[in-house]
C-alpha cells in the first residue's frame, strides 16, 4: 500500500480527478507495482550497462526534406472537439502569457 | 540602476538560451515550418501527437547541434538519449515534450566575447542538448471563455544552451547573448530573431553579499525577448532582490514573468507550485549515435568564428581592431576583402582595400545588402593608385563609375585619360613656372603674406594635368617656387 497522499499527488501531475475509492484502489494498485519493481531492484546489477532502449539499435536519421504531410491542414481543425478562426479553440487559459518551452 | 547596490551585491547570472534551428523540416517529421503564416497550416499527426504516431528525428537538426557544439568547444557524447518531460499545456499536444534530460548531446563549452571597454570574457556552458518547440497559444479578449492554439510552431528542433551561473551584470548577460547570437548567424543554423523568437531567453538571477561564498536564492525569469528585455529584466530583478534582502527579508524561489511594457517582473509560480517534469527516457526513440567520423565531416565545415575572423584581420593585415570589428559584424564583406587583398597581390594591399570597403562601400552595402563592385575591379584600382598609375583624386572618380555599374577601372581611366601621374620630371616644375609667369599679380600676393593665394596656384595646376598630379607635391614644389 502506499499513502493516500502520493496517490493524490500523482492523480494531480497526471490531471486525473479521482474519488476516494478509486483513490484506495489506485493504492492498492500502485503498491503492488512497486513491490514487483523492489523485486527487480534486488538483483545485483553491478557493471551491468543501464538499458536506454529495450532494442539493441541506435537511431535512424531522417533527410530534412519536406514531405507531403498527407491530409489537408483543415481535415485536423475539423477532427478538433472545437476549432475557429484556423486555431485549435480550448478552454480559456487563466495564466497570462505564453508557456514556451521550458 | 543604483549603483550602491552593486558595492554591497554581487549579481551571479545564468542563461538559458533557446534557438530554433533553421532546418528545412521539423524536428521529428518532415512538415516545414516558416514564421508568421497561417495558423494550423505546417502540422502533421507527429506535430499533433495524433495516437499512434512515431518520431523520427531530423539528420540535418542534429548536424546543426553538432556544429555549434564544435564552435563552443563543447564535450559531444557519441550516443546520447532523448527524455519525454511531461506538462500539461495546451501548446503541447502530446502532454510531453521531447527533450533531452540527464544525457544531452554536448557537455562544457564557452563562449567568447568582448565588454564595452574591449576585455575578453569567456562565460562557461553547463550543457547544450536538443528538444522539440511548442505551439503558441493566443489568449481572445478578456471576457472569452477560450484560448487559441496555432501548432506551427510545434515540433521545430530546438537547442537549448545552459550557460553557467557566472555573468556577474546585465550588460556581461547582453554581451554573452550578442555573441551567441553572431555564432548561430555565423554557422548558419538559426537566424537569431529574439522578436520573432528564432532565440528566446530565460535569466536565472540571484545576488550575495560581496566576498560572501555561498550563492542566494534564485528567480527565473521569462519572456525576455529583446535584449533590451533582458537588461531591464535583469536590473530590475537585481534592485528588487536587494531591497528584500536590504529590509531584512528573504528572496523566495520563483519563476516570473517579465513585462516589458510595465518594467516589472509578476510571479507566473513559486517553488512550491514548481513543476514535477517526471522525466524518462523516450521510448519512441533509440540512443541518438553521433560517431566522431561525422563530427570530424561537420568540424571541416564549420566556418571561422567571429571573435577569431576579428583577431586574424588584425594580425594579418595590420587592420585596427576597430575596422576588423566592422567587418567581423558585417560578415559578408571578409571574403569579398580578403578576395580583393588576395587578387591585389598579397596583405600588403589589406589597410588600404579595408579603407576604400570601409569609407567608400559600406553604406551602400548596409543600405542594399549589395556589393556594386566587384572584388577584380577594387582590386585593380588599388594596385593601380599604389603603383602611382592613379592619384588618389582621379581613383576617386573611377570608383564612381564602378559604383555607377561600370567595369574595368584601368580601361575607365585610360579611356578618359587619367592613367599615369604627373611628377617632377614631367614638366611640372616648368608648368608652375609658367603659371607663376602668367599671374604676376598673384605671385605678388603671396609673397606680401597672401599665402593662400597657393590654393589657386595648386587648383591651376590640377586643372592642367587633369588631376594627374600629386596634389602634396605640387604644393611643396609651389612653395617653394613662391618663396
Amino acid at each position: 500500500m502506499i499513502e493516500r497522499e502520493t496517490v493524490q499527488k500523482i492523480a494531480r501531475l497526471a490531471r486525473l480527478e479521482l474519488t476516494a475509492e478509486e483513490i484506495e484502489e489506485m493504492q492498492g494498485q500502485l503498491g503492488r507495482i512497486l513491490s514487483y519493481v523492489e523485486m527487480i531492484q534486488a538483483v545485483d546489477t553491478e557493471g551491468v550497462e543501464p538499458t536506454a532502449h529495450v532494442l539493441d539499435v541506435t537511431m535512424t536519421l531522417r533527410p530534412d526534406v519536406p514531405a507531403d504531410s498527407g491530409a489537408p491542414p483543415s481535415a485536423y481543425l475539423k477532427a478538433a472537439p472545437d476549432s475557429g478562426y484556423g486555431f485549435f479553440k480550448v478552454p480559456r487559459i487563466v495564466e497570462g502569457g505564453e508557456h514556451g518551452s521550458v | 540602476m543604483n549603483p550602491a547596490v552593486l558595492d554591497r551585491y554581487e549579481p551571479v547570472i545564468g542563461l538559458e538560451v533557446h534557438a530554433q534551428l533553421a532546418t528545412a523540416t521539423k524536428m521529428f517529421t518532415a512538415v516545414p515550418y516558416r514564421f508568421g503564416v497561417e495558423p494550423n497550416t505546417l502540422v502533421d499527426p507527429v506535430v499533433l501527437g495524433l495516437p499512434g504516431v512515431l518520431p523520427v528525428v531530423n539528420r540535418e537538426a542534429v548536424a546543426f547541434a553538432v556544429k555549434l557544439a564544435l564552435a563552443v568547444g563543447g564535450r559531444i557524447r557519441h550516443r546520447s538519449r532523448f527524455a519525454r518531460k511531461h506538462y500539461f499545456y495546451p501548446d503541447l499536444p502530446k502532454g510531453y515534450q521531447i527533450s533531452q534530460y540527464d544525457e544531452p548531446y554536448c557537455e562544457g563549452g564557452a563562449i567568447e566575447f568582448e565588454t564595452a571597454d574591449g576585455a575578453r570574457r569567456r562565460v562557461t556552458l553547463t550543457r547544450i542538448h536538443l528538444e522539440e518547440d511548442s505551439g503558441k497559444n493566443m489568449h481572445a479578449d478578456a471576457g472569452a471563455n477560450f484560448s487559441l492554439v496555432d501548432f506551427n510552431r510545434a515540433g521545430v528542433p530546438l537547442v537549448e544552451i545552459v550557460s553557467e551561473p557566472v555573468i556577474g551584470s546585465a550588460a556581461e548577460a547582453v554581451g554573452y547573448l550578442k555573441a551567441l547570437r553572431q555564432i548561430l548567424r555565423t554557422l548558419g543554423i538559426c537566424d537569431g530573431n529574439l522578436e520573432e523568437g528564432s532565440m528566446r531567453c530565460d535569466a536565472n538571477v540571484s545576488i550575495r553579499p560581496r566576498g560572501a561564498s555561498k550563492l542566494g536564492t534564485r528567480t527565473e525569469m521569462k519572456n525576455l525577448n529583446s535584449f533590451k528585455a533582458v537588461s531591464d529584466a535583469i536590473e530590475y530583478e537585481i534592485e528588487r532582490q536587494a531591497g528584500v534582502l536590504d529590509a531584512g527579508g528573504t528572496v523566495v524561489q520563483a519563476t516570473l514573468l517579465w513585462d516589458p511594457a510595465l518594467g516589472q517582473t509578476k510571479v507566473l509560480r513559486t517553488k512550491e507550485e514548481a513543476e514535477d517534469y517526471r522525466y524518462f527516457p523516450e521510448p519512441d526513440l533509440p540512443p541518438l549515435e553521433i560517431p566522431q567520423a561525422w563530427i570530424d565531416e561537420l568540424a571541416e565545415r564549420t566556418p571561422e568564428l567571429p571573435l577569431a575572423l576579428k583577431d586574424r584581420l588584425v594580425a594579418s593585415y595590420q587592420l585596427t581592431p576597430y575596422d576588423a570589428e566592422i567587418f567581423m559584424n558585417n560578415l559578408e564583406l571578409a571574403p569579398y576583402f580578403e578576395r580583393a587583398v588576395s587578387l591585389a597581390g598579397g596583405p600588403a594591399f589589406g589597410k588600404k582595400l579595408a579603407n576604400w570597403i570601409l569609407t567608400e562601400l559600406l553604406g551602400t552595402f548596409r543600405d542594399t545588402g549589395k556589393l556594386p563592385v566587384t572584388a577584380e575591379d577594387l582590386a585593380a584600382l588599388v594596385v593601380m593608385v599604389e603603383g602611382g598609375e592613379l592619384t588618389g583624386r582621379n581613383a576617386k572618380d573611377v570608383f564612381a563609375r564602378l559604383l555607377a555599374g561600370e567595369r574595368d577601372p584601368r580601361a575607365l581611366a585610360a579611356a578618359a585619360g587619367l592613367l599615369g601621374s604627373v611628377g617632377a620630371d614631367d614638366g611640372l616644375e616648368a608648368m608652375c613656372r609658367e603659371l607663376m609667369d602668367a599671374n604676376p599679380a598673384q605671385v605678388e600676393k603671396y609673397r606680401k603674406g597672401k599665402t593662400n593665394v597657393l590654393g589657386f596656384f595648386v587648383g591651376e595646376v590640377m586643372k592642367r594635368t587633369r588631376g594627374k598630379a600629386d596634389a602634396a607635391a605640387v604644393t611643396a614644389l609651389l612653395k617653394d617656387l613662391l618663396s
